[in-house]
């Protein structure tokens, strides 16, 4: 008996690891943080001429506790950065972190003199996406997130042999 | 009023101990400056007092509070500004650096208790009957004041990384 | 009845909080829904301005004051161009100084409509937000042509601008201006007379003459009280005082004298003055000349001394103080930036007594606070 065909018309197979990261891709909810110049860019990508609602994340929440996506967008300072960690805790899992910006990737301008900018925001939560650019156009973040949906697409929920 | 007239003007209310000079241009051996007028530090509170309540001085508005560091003294240069009559004058009071204290005039006016607050944070200046005495940029547990010369960069704060390692001590 | 004894409740707004434009703190005590005292915390977004000023050269300051006041980068790089063009005398050409003038107009209609959409959001109106940036994408574009960024520009150097424009260029600035017209009857109409704004934002947050002075309001917030004062009319610097331009003031038209929706108003009118000014300088502006003929080539010259130089930018007064060694030192000694932002905001303390917490957010949206400029 051959099952070729078996399932009416209209019904798609997958896999369930298909499934759930094109959930969680299609619809990543960034926090509405801003931190510097580059939150009015991130403004800017979720206003009508870029507009992030295309790719389904255009819903900005206040809160961590409902966001899938940290866009650290500026200037982590000494101030901040313990600020910015709390709010990473508070986010809930899967969660995703976007680098904004040169002086979240690394300090940016502020590298030398910097004496209260944290030198990257990587020192204090893991970051999936790098953008650089001071500050990084619109598409820029947009390509961003594009790299990010592809990070996610590649997840999976088996078990992995890790090689030690 | 000229500079001229506002130092007499204060000379003589105040005298010669509180109100020590008047500069411009040529004598204050600089190419380019405003004029103005060195205050003896701790007369600093009642000389504001009567810079914003005197009807032909009026100065209303006090633009920016700026401290400098010259070596071995530090200094506070206080930009006034007149809607009433539209003139402007710049004061600077001068203290050492081992005690830094100036009269403040944070209840003359609204603006000056951040502007002071922030030249506390930046230079170490204390500004004396501050009614709130804080640092306002950096966190109260911070060390050392930074826009002073000698400032030495942290290497740690709080258990994050200042100055990379690569960088620290080179310049 | 007996009376009920309260405690005060402490809320913490900030620094992550949608409304606060920034990573600004509030430390509030209410009780109910009655703010008792509120305490700002600011330096979240400290980001040494001065110390980098110490250690670089005049022309690299300038990318550095982009940064300040990111809402208003062109005005920002004029005002310390004009502190170190005073401070080694330099005669820039006229072309430029047309150049600067369209360019920071441009700049204020963008930070001006992004305080429209940004307060707009605030207070729960999505749309304006929607409106504000779309107009802000054609400043940019022409902008973007003219400096080669979109957002921070470095475009006006000391004793110059960065890049030439052409007449197609001009002619493009002609008819943004024409497009932008309609557009304020449109804010009007959508905003500024809605029923719901007004009764939020009126008779809200009052600051009287006397108390906008005593705590450094400057630019549209001072005007907003009721005060004609525009360092473009009163001091003027550059070539304004070639261009004929109203100082739109607060009248206490839907309130009182001095809420917040005269501020809010006062920047709306702004930007029609902008447009007039803008429009007159494309009919003086001559695209002869060399634009780096005024651009040194080094600062060797630099005299010693020091200078306080205060220009108009869209939030207010700006005051640049520079204190230099002199010739051999290739970098200033002391650089102070009077902040517009930061000294609006210290009347928070002063106003939020027995204010509802809803309208705290009013207040911060109608001083139309920069953090970066308040923190530097």
């Amino acid at each position: 008996m051959s099952l070729d065909g078996i399932l009416e018309e209209g019904v798609i197979t997958t896999t369930v690891d298909g499934v759930l990261n094109w959930a969680k891709k299609s619809s990543i909810w960034p926090m509405g943080f801003g931190l510097a110049c580059c939150a009015i860019e991130m403004m800017a990508t979720g206003a009508p001429r870029f507009d992030m609602a295309r790719f389904g994340c255009e819903v900005f929440r206040p809160s961590p506790r409902q966001c899938d996506l940290m866009i650290v967008a500026g200037t982590v300072t000494m101030k901040m950065a313990p600020r910015v960690k709390r709010l990473y805790e508070q986010m809930p899992e899967p969660k995703y972190v976007i680098s904004m910006g040169s002086c979240s990737n690394c300090g940016g301008p502020y590298w030398q003199q910097g004496y209260h900018v944290l030198k990257g925001v990587d020192r204090i939560i893991p970051v999936d996406v790098y953008v650089p650019g001071c500050p990084p156009r619109p598409e820029a973040l947009l390509e961003g997130i594009f790299k990010l949906q592809e990070k996610i697409k590649m997840t999976t929920i088996a078990k992995k042999k890790i090689a030690v | 009023m000229t500079p001229e007239e506002i130092f007499n003007k204060l000379k003589d209310k105040f005298g010669e101990s509180k109100i020590l000079s008047v500069h411009n241009n040529e004598s204050a051996e600089v190419d380019i400056c405003d004029p103005f007028i060195n205050i003896e530090p701790l007369a600093m509170t009642e000389v504001a007092k009567f810079l914003k309540n005197d009807s032909e001085l009026a100065f209303d508005q006090c633009c920016c509070i700026s401290g400098v560091d010259l070596g071995d003294d530090l200094q506070a240069v206080y930009h006034l500004y007149s809607f009433n009559q539209k003139h402007k004058i710049c004061l600077k009071a001068t203290t050492n650096r081992e005690n830094p204290a100036i009269g403040t005039t944070a209840l003359t006016w609204g603006i000056s208790g951040w502007l002071e607050r922030e030249t506390y944070d930046m230079f170490g200046i204390i500004f004396k009957n501050h009614p709130d005495h804080r640092r306002i940029l950096l966190e109260e547990d911070w060390e050392g004041y930074p826009l002073r010369k000698d400032y030495e960069f942290p290497r740690y704060w709080r258990g994050m990384e200042v100055t990379p390692e690569e960088d620290y001590g080179t310049d | 009845m007996e009376q009920i004894k309260t405690d005060l409740m402490t809320i913490n707004m900030g620094p992550q909080h949608p409304s606060t434009h920034g990573v600004l703190r509030l430390e509030l005590k209410t009780d109910g829904e009655i703010v008792d005292s509120c305490r700002p915390y600011l330096g979240y977004l400290h980001r040494c301005f001065e110390k980098h000023c110490e250690s670089l050269d005049y022309l690299k300051i300038v990318p550095f004051t982009d940064r300040m006041d990111y809402l208003a980068a062109m005005n920002n790089n004029w005002a310390f161009a004009l502190a170190v063009e005073k401070m080694m005398g330099i005669e820039v050409p006229e072309k430029c100084e047309y150049l600067r003038v369209i360019v920071s107009e441009l700049n204020r209609i963008a930070s001006h409509i992004i305080a429209f959409g940004t307060f707009g959001l605030d207070i729960g109106a999505f749309t304006p937000f929607l409106l504000a940036f779309n107009q802000r994408e054609l400043i940019f574009d022409l902008l973007e042509e003219a400096s080669g960024a979109r957002m921070l520009y470095n475009y006006i150097w000391v004793g110059g601008v960065a890049r030439d424009v052409t007449s197609e260029w001009l002619k493009k600035v002609k008819g943004f201006c024409e497009s932008y017209k309609p557009v304020i009857n449109e804010i009007d109409d959508l905003l500024s007379y809605n029923k719901i704004f007004v009764s939020r934002a009126a008779n809200v947050g009052i600051v009287p003459k006397d108390l906008a002075i005593d705590y450094g309001f400057t630019g549209p917030n001072l005007r907003g009280s009721g005060i004609e004062f525009d360092l473009r009319k009163d001091e003027p610097y550059s070539i304004y005082d070639k261009f004929d331009f109203d100082v739109p003031i607060g009248s206490g038209e839907e309130g009182t004298l001095g809420d917040c929706w005269d501020r809010y108003m006062c920047r709306i009118r702004e930007t029609r003055e902008s447009i007039k000014i803008i429009e007159q300088a494309l009919e003086g502006i001559s695209l002869e000349g060399d634009i780096y003929e005024a651009v040194p080539k080094n600062f060797n010259k630099m005299p010693k001394g020091e200078v306080y130089v205060r220009s108009e930018t869209p939030r207010g007064e700006m005051g640049i103080y520079i204190v230099s060694e002199g010739g051999k030192a290739p970098t200033p000694y002391r650089c102070k930036v009077r902040s517009p932002a930061f000294c609006a905001l210290s009347i928070l303390e002063k106003i939020a007594k027995g204010v509802m917490i809803s309208d705290i957010i009013v207040i911060l949206g109608s001083i139309d606070i920069v953090l970066g400029e308040v923190d530097r």
